[in-house]
């Protein structure tokens, strides 16, 4: 190509138009312009323009909204030889008028409409749209390839926009490339959507022209607003076109993207293009995708590259230069940059501007000599670095000076800033890019609005330059060398407000925003572009308001309007009027809205319960005293229905029924203690008493506590009401206006105005976002009642501005409102303490969805669930993201009421929490009136507080000085104040480790303070060396008292030296089979004289022994002494399993004999096996564990101090001697000097017989598991119980509940002997933990106190993330320290799971892992909770049987209980209830009445067996093998039982009416047959018709079956005939005669 | 040559075009341009510039609109 061609754009289009003369030119909807037609038209323009002198060099404005005409216009400038300057009408008047004479712009082509704008601007409008009469041909013009073709304003450094110069040759160059390159053809189709003011729509409209193609003109408007793109796109069959890239990330968001089949090429240029924008184009469509780059200087572009569709990420380069154009990279000392190297990219070659219009200097040092061109060439210092990539192609890096770009248009600081200090009242001021829009920052003495601010940029500037947020600062940040430090410029405040959303119209808006921004929680005075609106979005946001409402908005009156309400207002006069909510009847009975039936409902179910209590405390001037706040409080009710409505039921339905008037109560008291009782005092609603105050006289002013009924007042209606309630204390007479709309009529509104529509898409969204969502299952200080507690307390807490301003800033960089940010803090704290990672906590929304109620007293909130989704341990940026999108979601669903959601996705009622969230958040901005967490009055009001309307609920709410004040109010019920208070604590340092470390996973954010975790891993404990081996000890205690007692058994007594020869004689029979140090020796002996005997001789042989208790099953045995590879076998009797030596004492009695009785020689080390127990493994197959010797005294060292072992101790060895509880019963008494008893097998099972054991052998020390003492506890009144000598009862092996020793404690006391209970595991040598149990422990009977470590071992909580977890939190048991096993013998992988490495510990200490739970309380003790693995979920509830069982054997008629889940069917998990019967036998429904009085539904029973007793393994615990299957019992309880009794007849009936359901059986549950709520209170109302009884709804729930409802009517009638006197009797059987 | 505070002497320079432009007053000339005479900061330099190129059309282009003007 050669300059030669450049001359010949005009005249290309000139030849197409003779050539193709009816060929569409130009599309424009629906309307075509042939070729020649608009030839036609360029020619008459073109004269006209030749008539008024218009030449070559004639600059000729252009000002057209986009169409047919700007081709013609455009082709007009070049025909008669000038260069057109497009100017925007759009932009500032004094803009347009500088434009024009900086250009010395004549005339201006233009439209009639716009005529007025350029005649103000001194140009003359020559307007294309008329014809001018007398106008004569335009003579050929001489055109050259330098003569200017336009000039393109672009924006200025110094303040002021700067005119380039393109010569002809330059843009013909850039067409032609799009032309030739990519063969554009006839039939081509290129949308010319990009406005005239950039140089890029040059090539749309005349690339197409020259070719014989068509331009499709796009709306005016369109370039903004990707919907109408795509729409054009696909309508107009667009076969090119060219975006910048943040348009492009808009449309291929739109869903009809992938529908624009006929793109086959796609330009992007203006800014840097990502892969993944181009991932998502190509996931749409498959056009051929160019990145093209240029400045204006240089002809739109001068590289360009063709996008890889196999490139996932990164930057796409800008490719290589187009043809006649040179690129040079320099690096900053001018030469040229070596590949790889960023330097800054010079142009040259054809491509180039002429220079700046009437700016030389600027020329100058922009267009520079170019050493490596032709001799007098020039160079275009373009100001953006890049750098060559190997294979040729640029790579754009970035912008060296100040020029920034915003959605690709070229900002230049300096011209924004003049702009800015165009403001008379701002000194100085900068400008940067925060989050992709410009933010105006400036400099004032005094405090300028910002709106002056930015409507005075844009009285300056084009829209797209107009920064969209601004800040005031007290000075501009500087660089060391004195200039504007840009990268030190704040990060703008997102919000400005916080208002809530008032009107409909106001929530449509936000609805609109929410989806647009994607941000949750927009406020009524929130500003769009303070938001991270920009300009393209509001074009969005024009079409989509105008699709959510009708209205058609001009985008100019947005930008004015850029605030929710504004917006709302700005609809509301565009559409004329809202339809007003239609007034209804007075003085008969309305129905509710949805909000009053919930909580009506909610009051029916606790009649009066203090719950819904809206406190309101105003602080009034002293002189406000009685007379005047009465007066005050009558005008109040007088003006708003609601506080004067009582509710009445008809027919079983709710109704509000307003009174004409109302007593006003008042009372006048002292102060702190009223505060407490007002807040206590239940509500009237039957008789409309829903509001009191009480007045209270404080120093200098008095304070009025207003209490509410939520039922009559919400959060904004308390605003109203202080509002109206200060002006009518302060004026008698004062004119508070119409409140609007009367409550009753808005609740017909509502219940009319919900579609079914959009009840339907709601709740389908609620129906999927809440499926299967679980229970929050959080640590409680004490286990949930059977039925809610309402009573609360309140923990206040403070963040601290700084704090919270960071907390904001992060959460703003994610688009997350403050709302968003700590809601995901919350729900992480609550992750941490529950250990869930699907965490549904509830939120209030406004609700005040029309104009008419902004100033209207009653309750309008709904409750929304947000489901924060913390799986898979994300970053708190993650989390964010996630809550952010959930948080969106929910908003865009939350006009249908709460209640409904709750019916439709959970009906059944579980009375022991609030159904689908226990923990709600809330964030109130500040200015919202004092209520809940008014700072002054915190302190009072928070010791007064004494509600909790769910287990948890956070509050706070922004403080004057940026930070925030919070409170957590926390069910008493279940959590104690510390708890409470612990977890605020542990919410700010959530905060703090979530600002600092937002890249970390959750995991790794700790709730622990400094102190804490110091505590929790601190240096281990050393113990004392063991230098000893067992046997040695216990030859030092026959060396001491040779003929004390060591053993008993069987009635026989053996002393310590007889023991120990008989030791003695074994050890050296043993070593006569070469059996020592290093060897397991299997004993399988019945609980006899040899034991042992046996276990003491294998030590003393420097062996191992390995109990393998005969009790056990044959394989078993089998498996143990295959696995440990016996080297011998001790047996009874002669026996196969063993093929190895095998002695039997009776029968080697001889050869024993024989044998020497001394001690032999010392063999085994302390640090040698000493036993091998095996436990049962998960796998089925048991595993063995080998402690040493030294383990094993180091156990009696570290526990010594808590029992002073004594050698006239007595112990019992009751436990199988496989079970290593027997290791502390046997190694406590001979390494003491004390005596064992060993207890026959026959009296382990008879309590009473154990009994007479524990007195006749006097007895001092006992280890029981707690089910083999529940037969003691049972003989608790005996007599003997008295004769015990008993010091000390050591609990172990299984979990205890405190509660099962209540009948003991009160027998026998805590002292004498003391209970202790220490957890312990096979793994740590016995035990682990010691717990005396005191008086403190009885009170919690729930919680299994375990205690703290042994003296020389740690034990950590971890979570299942592996780190600790802080008090009150349940963790795993880790036990480190010196009793931890080596590991399971043989199995390596095992070991390796189970003994892990101790991250806190000393260098290479090991944990084991022991897969119970415990919490660490907040004195150091631990409590157990029972096993990881032994939890049962049933629907989804977190269940420990344990806490079932306990409640079972509270009952009197219970002995023992053990309860079990089973599944009758797959999927259908059901609880089991073992019961041992007191006497004869239990009356099964009085233990499910028992249940049910004391436990959660879901935790009662579904079947009850009863059994004589409980089967326990040999090891003393629970055999589950062994109890029976409770199907048949659990099908029988299922099945269908026909109502008997007259009254169960009648109830039946009720429910076949109800549900249509002709089978009804006696056991049928309400719920089960698909009852709700509602329908509850039909029941309860058609119950009252049939039986003239009033049954209280929550029975319904309590006691759901036919037979239930029945047996409560039956009662309750009863009750009322017992209460009637004989006379009433007497005639009422008159009547009835 | 991006650096705001640029202290090096720069010479005022002109091509055939008559375009004028600014060029390190210690390396050699690129061929096809003249030093017009002027040197000094950079600042300067542009100063001259912007009074004494009065006519930014390029020289040759001047000469032909000249010409057919006749």
């Amino acid at each position: 190509m050669t300059t030669g061609a450049a001359s010949t754009l005009a005249k290309l289009v000139a030849a197409r138009a003779a050539t193709v003369p009816r060929a569409a030119a130009v599309l424009e909807g629906d309307e075509t312009t042939s070729y020649a037609a608009l030839a036609e038209a360029a020619e008459r323009v073109a004269a006209r323009l030749h008539a008024r002198g218009l030449g070559p060099e004639s600059r000729v404005g252009v000002c057209l909204p986009r169409s047919a005409l700007t081709a013609a216009a455009l082709l007009a400038v070049w025909r008669a030889g000038g260069a057109f300057v497009p100017l925007d009408a759009d932009h500032p008047a004094d803009r347009l008028a500088w434009t024009v004479r900086d250009a010395d712009i004549r005339v201006v082509l233009t439209v009639r409409e716009l005529a007025p704008v350029i005649a103000a601007t001194g140009a003359e409008p020559l307007c294309v749209d008329e014809d001018e009469t007398g106008v004569a041909e335009c003579p050929a013009v001489d055109v050259h390839p330098h003569t200017a073709a336009y000039v393109i304003y672009t924006s200025g450094s110094t303040g002021r926009p700067k005119g380039v110069v393109v010569p002809h040759q330059g843009i013909a160059n850039r067409v032609m490339w799009a032309v030739h390159r990519h063969s554009l053809a006839p039939g081509d189709r290129v949308l010319h959507k990009t406005a005239l003011t950039f140089d890029a729509s040059v090539w749309e409209v005349f690339a197409p022209l020259i070719c014989g193609a068509t331009v499709v003109m796009a709306p005016p408007g369109a370039e903004r607003d990707p919907a109408t793109l795509v729409d054009q796109l696909v309508r107009q069959r667009i076969t090119v076109l060219q975006t910048v890239p943040s348009v492009l990330r808009l449309l291929v968001r739109e869903p009809a993207w992938s529908r624009a089949k006929s793109l086959r090429l796609l330009f992007c240029a203006g800014e840097p293009l990502h892969a993944q924008v181009c991932r998502q184009v190509f996931a749409g469509v498959r056009p051929v995708f160019w990145n093209t780059y240029g400045p204006t200087e240089c002809s739109v572009d001068v590289t360009a590259a063709e996008v890889e569709p196999a490139q996932e990420t990164g930057p796409i380069p800008i490719g290589r230069p187009l043809p006649n154009v040179r690129v040079q990279v320099l690096a900053p000392d001018g030469q040229l940059a070596p590949v790889g190297s960023p330097g800054e990219l010079h142009v040259a070659g054809i491509a180039l501007a002429r220079g700046y219009l009437g700016r030389p200097d600027l020329t100058a040092e922009r267009f520079l000599p170019d050493p490596y061109g032709p001799p007098g060439s020039r160079r275009y210092r373009t100001g953006d670095q890049v750098r060559w990539r190997p294979n040729g192609e640029l790579e754009y890096l970035g912008r060296l000076d100040h020029q920034l770009k915003v959605n690709g248009v070229r900002v230049e600081a300096g011209e924004v800033e003049a702009a800015l200090t165009a403001h008379p009242g701002i000194a100085d001021a900068a400008v940067a890019v925060r989050d992709g829009r410009l933010v105006g920052y400036y400099v004032s003495e005094r405090d300028v609005d910002p709106a002056s601010v930015r409507a005075c940029a844009a009285a300056r500037l084009p829209s797209a330059m107009v920064p969209a947020a601004y800040l005031r600062l007290t000075a501009l940040p500087l660089t060391t060398s004195g200039k504007i430090d840009r990268a030190a410029l704040p990060e703008p405040a997102r919000r400005t407000g916080g208002a809530p959303l008032c009107s409909e119209l106001e929530h449509t808006v936000a609805v609109v925003w929410t989806r647009l921004l994607e941000r949750a929680d927009v406020a009524a005075d929130d500003d769009f572009f303070a938001l991270g609106g920009s300009s393209l979005e509001l074009t969005r946001l024009a079409s989509e308001l105008r699709a959510e409402t009708g209205v058609d908005i001009p985008i100019g009156e947005l930008f004015a309007a850029t605030t929710v309400s504004a917006q709302a207002e700005l609809l509301a006069r565009l559409d004329g009027v809202v339809e007003p909510i239609p007034t209804g009847p007075r003085g008969v009975p309305r129905p509710l809205s949805s909000g009053q039936r919930r909580l009506w409902f909610l009051d029916r179910m606790r009649p009066g319960d203090p719950e819904w209590t809206v406190p309101l405390f105003i602080r009034l001037p002293a002189t406000v005293g009685e007379s005047t706040a009465r007066r005050a409080l009558a005008a109040l009710v007088a003006r708003h229905e609601v506080l004067r409505t009582r509710y009445l039921t008809v027919a079983g339905e709710p109704m509000q029924m307003v009174e004409d008037d109302a007593e006003i109560e008042l009372r006048v008291a002292g102060y702190s203690a009223a505060v407490a009782e007002e807040l206590k005092r239940p509500f009237d609603l039957s008789a409309g008493r829903v509001m009191r105050g009480l007045l209270t006289p404080a120093g200098d002013e008095t304070l009025l506590l207003l209490t509410f009924h939520h039922i009559s007042c919400d959060g904004a209606s308390t605003v109203v009401i202080e509002r109206e309630l200060r002006r009518l204390c302060a004026h008698a007479a004062a004119e508070l206006g119409d409140p609007g709309v009367r409550y009753a009529d808005y609740a017909t509104w509502q219940q009319n105005r919900l579609t079914d529509e959009t009840r339907k898409r709601e709740l389908g969204y609620w129906r999927s976002a809440l499926d299967g969502v679980e229970p929050l299952d959080l640590p409680t200080d004490r286990p949930r009642p059977a039925e809610r507690d309402s009573e609360g307390g309140l923990v206040s807490f403070t963040l601290p501005p700084r704090l919270v301003d960071e907390a904001i800033t992060l959460g703003r960089g994610h688009g997350a409102t403050p709302f968003t940010t700590l809601l995901t803090v919350f729900a992480m704290l609550l992750a941490k303490y529950t250990g869930q990672r699907d965490i549904p906590i509830g939120t209030p929304v406004g609700g005040r969805h029309h104009p008419d109620l902004a100033d209207v007293v009653g309750f309008f909130l709904n409750m929304l669930v947000l489901r924060c989704d913390l799986a898979a341990d994300p970053t708190f940026r993650e989390a964010l993201a996630r809550t952010r999108a959930t948080a969106v979601a929910a908003l865009g669903a939350q006009t249908v009421p709460f209640e409904e959601v709750v019916e439709a996705i959970a009906p059944e009622r579980d009375l022991s929490r609030t159904p689908l969230y226990q923990v709600s958040f809330d964030l109130h901005e500040q200015g919202r009136s004092g209520t809940a967490v008014a700072a002054d009055d915190l302190a009072a009001f928070a010791g007064a507080w004494r509600i909790a309307k769910t287990d948890l609920t956070l509050i706070v709410q922004r403080r004057e000085d940026g930070g925030m004040d919070g409170v957590l109010e926390y069910a008493t019920a279940l959590f104690d104040r510390d708890t409470a208070e612990r977890m605020v604590a542990r919410f700010q340092r959530l905060v703090e480790a979530a600002v600092a470390q937002p890249d970390a996973p959750m995991s790794a954010l700790s709730l622990l303070d400094d102190r804490e975790r110091a505590e929790l891993t601190g240096p281990p404990p050393l113990g004392r060396p063991v230098a000893d081996c067992l046997h040695e000890v216990f030859e030092q205690q026959v060396r001491r008292r040779p003929d004390a007692g060591a053993l008993s058994v069987n009635g026989r007594r053996l002393t310590y030296r007889e023991l120990n020869e008989r030791a003695n004689r074994l050890a050296h029979h043993l070593l006569a089979h070469g059996i020592g140090p290093g060897c397991l020796v299997a004993v399988h002996l019945e609980r006899g004289p040899d034991l042992v005997p046996a276990l003491l001789g294998v030590l003393k042989a420097g062996a191992g022994y390995l109990p393998v208790d005969p009790a056990q099953p044959t394989e078993r045995v089998r498996h143990i002494l295959a696995d440990a590879e016996a080297a011998a076998l001790i047996a009874d009797e002669p026996t196969e399993l063993f093929a190895g030596p095998v002695i039997v004492p009776a029968r080697d009695a001889e050869a024993l004999a024989a044998r020497p009785d001394h001690d032999p020689e010392p063999a085994a080390e302390p640090g040698d096996i000493a036993y091998v127990v095996y436990t049962s493994g998960s796998s089925g197959r048991p595993k063995g564990v080998g402690i040493t010797h030294a383990q094993v005294a180091r156990l009696f060292d570290s526990t010594d101090a808590d029992f002073e072992f004594r050698d006239d101790d007595v112990w019992t060895m009751f436990h199988s001697y496989a079970f290593d509880f027997s290791v502390w019963e046997l190694w406590g008494a001979l390494l003491h000097g004390g005596r064992v008893v060993v207890v026959p097998q026959m009296v382990t099972r008879s309590p009473a017989e154990f009994l007479d054991l524990l007195v006749d052998e006097g007895v001092t020390m006992l280890s029981q598991t707690p089910s083999a003492f529940s037969g003691l506890v049972a003989l608790a009144g005996d007599d003997r119980i008295d004769r015990l000598a008993l010091r000390a009862v050591v609990f172990g092996g299984e979990k205890l509940e405190v509660a099962d020793l209540l009948p003991w404690v009160r027998r026998v006391g805590l002292h004498r002997p003391r209970l202790v209970n220490m957890y312990g595991i096979t793994e740590t040598t016995v035990h682990a933990t010691c717990r005396v149990i005191g008086a403190a422990d009885l009170d919690r009977p729930a919680a299994s106190p375990i205690g703290v470590p042994l003296a020389d071992l740690w034990i950590r909580l971890l979570d299942r993330d592996g780190r600790l977890v802080p008090s009150g939190v349940t963790g795993e048991i880790h036990v480190g320290g010196p009793g931890v096993a080596a590991g399971y013998l043989g199995r390596r992988e095992l070991t390796a799971q189970r003994f892990v490495p101790d991250p806190y510990g000393p260098p290479g200490a090991r944990l084991y892992r022991s897969g119970d739970l415990a919490r660490r309380r907040p004195d150091g003790d631990l409590e157990f909770r029972g096993r990881a693995d032994d939890q049962v979920k049933i629907r989804g509830f977190r269940i420990e049987p344990g806490e079932i069982a306990a409640v079972l054997a509270e009952h009197r008629d219970v002995r023992d209980a053990v309860v079990l889940p089973y599944e009758p069917a797959p999927g259908d998990r059901r609880l089991a209830a073992y019961v041992v019967p007191a006497a004869s036998e239990a009356d099964v429904g009085e233990l499910a009445a028992h249940c049910r009085r004391r436990l959660p539904h879901y935790m009662v029973p579904a079947a009850f067996l009863s059994l004589a007793r409980i089967p326990m393994t040999g090891n003393g615990k629970v055999d589950r093998a062994a109890l029976p299957s409770p199907t048949a019992a659990a099908a029988a309880w299922a099945g269908h039982t026909p109502p008997s009794t007259p009254t169960q007849h009648v109830v039946a009936a009720i429910w076949t009416e109800l549900f249509g359901v002709e089978r009804i059986g006696v056991d049928d549950s309400f719920f089960a047959l698909g009852g709700h709520s509602l329908l509850a209170l039909r029941l309860v109302a058609r119950l009252g018709e049939e039986f003239d009884v009033d049954i209280p709804v929550r029975t319904v729930f309590e006691h759901p079956t036919v037979a239930q409802v029945a047996e409560t009517v039956e009662t309750e009638v009863r009750a009322q005939i017992d209460a009637l006197t004989d006379a009433q009797v007497r005639a009422m059987k008159e009547s009835r005669a | 040559m991006s650096d705001d505070n640029d202290d090096r002497t720069y010479l005022v320079v002109l091509n055939d075009e008559e375009q004028y432009s600014i060029w390190w007053a210690d390396r050699p000339l690129p061929a096809g341009w003249r030093a017009e005479g002027t040197s000094g900061p950079k600042s300067d330099c542009l100063a001259h510039i912007a009074e004494v190129w009065t006519d930014m059309r390029p020289a040759s282009l001047r000469r032909r609109m000249d010409t057919a003007a006749r």
